[in-house]
């Protein structure tokens, strides 16, 4: 199937569920408004209409911009953000945001040699200097 | 007056100044370095100045925006790698010009070019922008939203790609401004009950992810595909190109003009204007075959031309409140976080700020063309920049802007939502900026064309009867049927 294809079905697939829940918004209670359903109804409209145009133009195959290994590499980094968002959730911020710069250090440096103490002598130097900025300079918050 | 001798003021405060110079330098960087962009660097401070004085984050931003659209030509010139879109063209010659041992005067030319373009479109921009919002203050929500609508519409029939994509790319965009309470009636929608759904989802984690997020992980997916470019030539102390500019000044002022109308247009901006002022050089030129072998004249075109856009793009956000290209977007949203609304009558209710914004323009045009003066020799050193330190603290930084401007995890969890989908959209090549565009100005469509109704008592047609609004309305739809006729299968590519 081509990309073209299945992004034409992903979008009449969501333009009918929206199109099904807008369909469940109550009427507007003020006199004369249209309501809220109608503007998810344009949207549902527009991904049903352009999802079917795709599906029926088809397009042609091209070359991903993802191969097997890219997708690989894709779902690690991935992974490894989430990890650190749900450490995120429970321990704050230091150790998580320290742990995390020098994973994804190792990983961004993985072809250069950047030496262990290097990458966690940034991680730490980050960590503090982000702490110092949002907490001192800003006023702003941060998780924990 | 008073508001620009206000604005001028607030540089006497040394953090101002700081901050604009800072932009600058930080937003040259990011556009010089491929793969990233002066946007890069406006997404992910963006949080930051929730908790910044308006005027400052405003100087900051101005700085970072001028700053990534002067820096994108060093990859374009030292590399044959446009730093940005914004500098494919410039690659055409300028590369050309290294390759011939003219690294010195391709770089010359560019950083004038690139003060030649930017200055005079800010003064331009300065002076129209009162115009322009005077006339748009008698607009009702008739012309507000087919103005609005004529913007995502002319983004999705101009933008790269197939227009079915684009316009998957806007409904999406559209659908997000649904999740929570619905404007003029204020009934929930989408939520499912959910707290955090109830206001809809955070800007910043939208914008974060769908740009930055999505950015570093598929480059980092992608790594090793790319080959490492270098750079080994010798650059001398900078040549003012005065002889060439002479020769060039037709050249200049046409590109000039057309950086400051593309930019102008919704949506467009320097990615197409620098493409297009030098398709047009090539056509108009009395040696056309000298054109990608490192002629003066197609450098120029396109270095004059993409920073001219910038004056052009400010004008719609500043006098409608509509964005002129990505990073006018970006520049609307900092203003929506510090609870600004921009329109027409933004110019009335913060003049300073207005003024703030060309100030900080100018001001930063300044400071780019001295950093790339005094530092030419050093232009190189800013592409060894270490993508394995840039990149994690990016991203981290972005979360914690996220977090620190909602404070909860659920904003911070949304961006990881939002990062998928700015993958997805790469992936199914569905052009981002209708997405951003309808996302940003989805909330203004939807309350101004249920208050057109609403006053026209159900007269759906009242959109058409009113001149300006029915003129922008068949501009759309004209916009959308053109390359229909021209090519049945809807394939319109720019």
């Amino acid at each position: 199937m081509t990309r073209d294809r299945s992004t034409g079905i992903i979008a009449v697939i969501l333009g009918a569920i929206v199109a099904v829940l807008a369909s469940q918004l109550p009427e507007s209670t003020i006199s004369g408004d249209i309501g809220p359903a109608v503007f998810p109804f344009i949207a549902a409209a527009i991904l049903l209409i352009c999802g079917t145009g795709l599906i029926i133009v088809g397009g042609k195959h091209h070359d991903s911009i993802f191969n097997r290994s890219s997708l690989k590499r894709l779902a690690l980094i991935f992974g490894v953000t989430l990890v650190y968002c749900i450490m995120m959730n429970y321990f704050g911020f230091f150790i998580p945001t320290l742990a995390a710069l020098f994973v994804l250090c190792t990983m961004f440096a993985e072809d250069k040699n950047v030496t262990w103490w290097h990458r966690l002598l940034y991680s730490v130097v980050l960590t503090l200097a982000i702490y110092f900025l949002f907490k001192n300079i800003l006023n702003l918050k941060l998780p924990g | 007056m008073a508001s620009f001798m206000a604005a001028l003021v607030n540089f006497l405060n040394p953090m101002t100044l700081l901050l604009t110079f800072a932009g600058c330098l930080v937003g040259m960087v990011l556009g010089a370095v491929p793969g990233l962009a002066g946007g890069t660097a406006i997404t992910v401070l963006l949080p930051m100045t929730y908790a910044m004085d308006p005027l400052m984050a405003m100087a900051m931003l101005m700085g970072i925006y001028v700053g990534g659209e002067s820096g994108g030509y060093i990859g374009s010139i030292l590399l044959g790698i446009p730093g940005t879109a914004s500098n494919v063209a410039t690659v055409y010659d300028g590369y050309e010009m290294t390759k011939k041992g003219q690294v010195t005067r391709a770089l010359s030319i560019a950083t004038i070019s690139n003060f030649m373009g930017t200055l005079p479109s800010l003064l331009i921009a300065m002076v129209a922008c009162p115009v322009i919002a005077s006339l748009a203050v008698k607009m009702g929500p008739w012309e507000y939203f087919s103005l609005a609508f004529m913007a995502i519409t002319l983004v999705v029939t101009l933008s790269r790609g197939n227009m079915l994509r684009g316009f998957i790319g806007a409904a999406l965009g559209l659908l997000l401004t649904q999740i929570g309470y619905s404007p003029i009636s204020a009934t929930p929608r989408f939520s499912f009950g959910n707290y955090y759904l109830s206001g809809g989802f955070s800007l910043l984690a939208v914008l974060i992810g769908v740009f930055a997020g999505s950015m570093i992980m598929i480059t980092y997916a992608n790594a090793k595909k790319e080959k490492p470019v270098k750079f080994d030539q010798k650059i001398e102390k900078f040549k003012f190109p005065g002889q060439a500019i002479i020769q060039n000044a037709v050249t200049i002022v046409r590109s000039f003009f057309i950086g400051l109308f593309i930019g102008f247009l919704p949506g467009m901006g320097p990615s197409l204007s620098n493409v297009v002022s030098y398709s047009t050089a090539k056509t108009a030129s009395k040696h056309p075959e000298e054109f990608g072998t490192g002629c003066d004249e197609g450098l120029f075109a396109p270095e004059v031309a993409n920073n001219a856009s910038i004056g052009g793009a400010i004008i719609p956000m500043v006098a409608l409140g509509i964005p002129g290209d990505g990073t006018t977007v970006l520049l609307l949203s900092a203003l929506t976080i510090q609870g600004i609304n921009a329109g027409p009558l933004l110019q009335k209710n913060n003049p300073t700020l207005v003024s703030m914004i060309f100030v900080a323009g100018i001001l930063a045009a300044l400071f780019a063309l001295v950093i790339q003066i005094a530092g030419i020799r050093l232009l190189p050193q800013i592409l060894k920049v270490p993508y394995h330190y840039l990149y994690p603290a990016i991203l981290i930084i972005s979360f914690m802007g996220v977090y620190a401007s909602n404070t909860n995890m659920f904003a911070v969890f949304s961006i990881l939502g939002f990062t998928l989908l700015g993958i997805w959209l790469a992936y199914a090549e569905i052009p981002i900026t209708p997405f951003v565009l309808s996302y940003v100005l989805g909330t203004t469509l939807e309350t101004n064309f249920r208050n057109a109704i609403s006053y026209a008592g159900g007269d759906w047609t009242s959109f058409f009867k009113r001149p300006v609004s029915c003129v922008m309305l068949l501009f759309a739809i004209g916009s959308v049927l053109l390359p229909l006729i021209k090519s049945p299968k809807g394939r319109a590519t720019s």
